[in-house]
């Protein structure tokens, strides 16, 4: 039997001091400078110092007592000195392993190593430690074994491709924002009023029918867009996929590369996704939910970056054939009343904004071209919900067999899921009044999982669905 | 197998909670030097640890009933309100011991058992229990 155990690589130090980044190193180190350059010192210095070493001591003494063991059974970590854990994990109930490395992993030779479960906190490792790469290889190797796999490589077009449709404003705003504060703090300039003042500057010089708050907003929100682009895309770059007959390993990024592996088997779901944006280029990403894969909202395991729906279909055949679903497909009925049915809440959503965008001029005529603004904003809204809609009367459905395929969408985005049997938590069937007469529900498929990832299909026939589920889950629903 | 928890457990959560309410009933009693007011609630308080520690805790614990049998874990507590925590052992994702500083002194570990959105929680136990549990709840029959 191998037993190996493994230790933290020395700059695991750093990462559990990160916390006090910004409160006690950096200041420490500007007083330092400011001592050596002009020869002043800081009231606060002597204590700061003190803190320092204390904080020092405490994450040597944690780092120490980092372990990782593996055996061909079990993987057990230990940590803490204080509190101490240890925690057992059973090769099989893993998730999956993924290794981050950042420039200065790069330097130093090491590597930040995740074990996930599905027993985690959702978006969260479960277990994260800093590891020598040597080390993390060889944990890889004893977990996961060795074998054959097929690789995939993606163009830094269709990465840009991924990063344009799956950026988007709010989240540069979340990530650069902070950056800017911090970056003012530090330098002692306000940054964020030059900027400002900037793209007002900017919005200004621009001359159409909308009040200059709107274009302002809009530069605002294009420049949250652009970083947010950046980042993604640099994340996702060189992204390649390695499929084999039970693992898939997928790597990515220039400036922080990111491995992750996990089993075949441990694959809740896998869904081909349409964002808004990809609505536009009529393409697909292909992901699958893995326990405890990710460490923030943007890390969804993407398998095929961006393609077209029969490219997908043919990579979901040949790396998933155990997914393939060989039931009847339950689809709404193919009729002019039936689209109707579909379509009526955008009509009537469409109408409503009409009104309420003409009742607001009337009212207000100062703010006009504001209201006129916001009514096209919301009018555009209302026409990708319209299209979803379609898309959901024309292509949504329902197959259900030893796997599940259901097609649909979850808010504004068309997804098609995939999943085994057994792996359904939940099954919501409604029906409204209008369902009652027509002999129509509505079915809610939600997968059981860390993410819960769920699709809505509308509008099809009630007793199929129950003859189907009753088949399939050997339930007792009344008709 | 039923069993039920050691009187250590008992003693090392009442050592717990008399720390904890003393150093609260200090705080407030610090205030007693602007208005002796402050003494009411420091007394309040006092009593209500005293109490917790010496006559909510002992039939706490003693309600403590944890059950292993082949397929499941359950544990049953509470002296108001009394529960049942089941586990199935196929929702076991894996098994974490914690121990402090106080309970390494009495050789002590707390056991929590890990499930996908779930967790249950076993108060310290004797170190060779714990390992015991760690050891063999995860080589049950899983799916």
């Amino acid at each position: 039997m191998i037993k190996t155990t493994f230790k933290a690589h020395p700059i695991m130090i750093l990462r559990l001091m990160k916390p006090y980044l910004f409160i006690l190193i950096l200041p420490l180190i500007r007083a330092l400078i400011q001592y050596i350059t002009k020869g002043e010192i800081n009231g606060l210095l002597a204590l700061e110092i003190i803190a320092f070493c204390f904080i020092l001591a405490i994450a040597i003494l944690r780092w120490r007592s980092i372990s990782i063991t593996v055996n061909d059974r079990y993987v057990t970590v230990k940590k803490g000195f204080l509190i101490k854990t240890r925690a057992v994990i059973e090769v099989s109930r893993l998730s999956s392993v993924s290794l981050k490395q950042n420039i200065f992993d790069y330097i130093f030779r090491s590597v930040d190593c995740e074990v996930n479960t599905e027993a985690g906190t959702p978006k969260k490792s479960d277990f994260s430690l800093k590891m020598h790469i040597n080390d993390a290889k060889l944990l890889f190797k004893l977990i996961y074994g060795e074998e054959e796999r097929q690789t995939v490589k993606f163009s830094a077009y269709r990465i840009a491709l991924l990063a344009a449709t799956t950026s988007s404003a709010a989240s540069g705003i979340i990530v650069g924002v902070p950056i800017i504060n911090q970056a003012s703090d530090l330098l002692g300039v306000a940054i964020s009023d030059m900027l400002l003042s900037e793209i007002n500057n900017v919005s200004s010089r621009f001359n159409n029918i909308f009040p200059p708050i709107v274009n302002t907003v809009t530069i605002i929100l294009l420049i949250a867009y652009g970083v947010s682009f950046i980042i993604s895309f640099i994340k996702n770059v060189n992204f390649k996929l390695k499929s084999g007959k039970d693992g898939v390993e997928v790597q990515s990024g220039i400036i922080v590369r990111k491995r992750i592996i996990f089993k075949k088997s441990k694959i809740n779901n896998i869904c081909f996704e349409q964002t808004p944006l990809m609505r536009l280029i009529k393409k697909y990403s292909m992901r699958v939910s893995v326990g405890g894969y990710g460490d923030s909202k943007g890390d969804a395991a993407v398998i095929v970056p961006i393609a077209t729906h029969k490219e997908l279909e043919e990579q979901f055949a040949e790396h998933f054939p155990s997914f393939e679903v060989n039931g009847s497909f339950i689809r709404p009925l193919q009729t002019r009343f039936n689209l109707n049915r579909f379509l009526y809440i955008p009509a009537l959503l469409a109408l409503l904004i009409l009104g309420i965008g003409a009742a607001l001029m009337i009212i207000f005529p100062y703010f006009d071209r504001l209201v006129l603004f916001l009514m096209v904003v919301a009018l555009c809204v209302d026409g990708y919900y319209a299209s979803v809609c379609y898309h959901n009367y024309k292509h949504g459905g329902l197959n259900i067999s030893d796997c599940v395929q259901a097609s649909g969408s979850a808010g504004f985005t068309v997804r098609e899921l995939y999943c085994e049997k057994n792996r359904i938590g939940v099954i919501k069937i409604s029906q409204t009044p209008a369902d009652r007469q027509f002999k129509t529900c509505k079915i809610k498929i939600t997968v059981r999982s860390e993410n819960a990832d769920s699709v809505r299909v509308k509008n099809i026939d009630t007793s199929t669905v129950k003859n189907s589920l009753r088949e399939q889950f050997e339930l007792n629903i009344d008709e | 197998m039923t069993f039920a928890l050691p009187k250590k457990t008992q003693l090392l959560w009442q050592m717990r909670i008399v720390f904890a309410f003393a150093l609260l009933c200090a705080a407030v009693a610090f205030f007693s030097r602007y208005t002796l007011w402050f003494l009411l609630p420091a007394a309040i308080i006092a009593t209500l640890g005293l109490g917790f520690a010496f006559v909510y805790m002992p039939f706490y614990f003693k309600s403590y009933k944890i059950t292993v049998d082949e397929n499941s874990i359950s544990i049953t507590k509470g002296v108001i309100i009394k529960t049942i925590q089941i586990m199935p052992f196929p929702r076991l994702v894996f098994a974490q011991s914690f121990t402090t500083p106080l309970s390494a002194v009495m050789k002590m570990k707390c056991v929590m058992l890990k499930a996908a959105r779930g967790w249950m929680l076993i108060p310290e136990i004797e170190n060779v229990n714990a390992d015991y549990l760690l050891d063999n709840l995860r080589v049950k029959p899983n799916d």
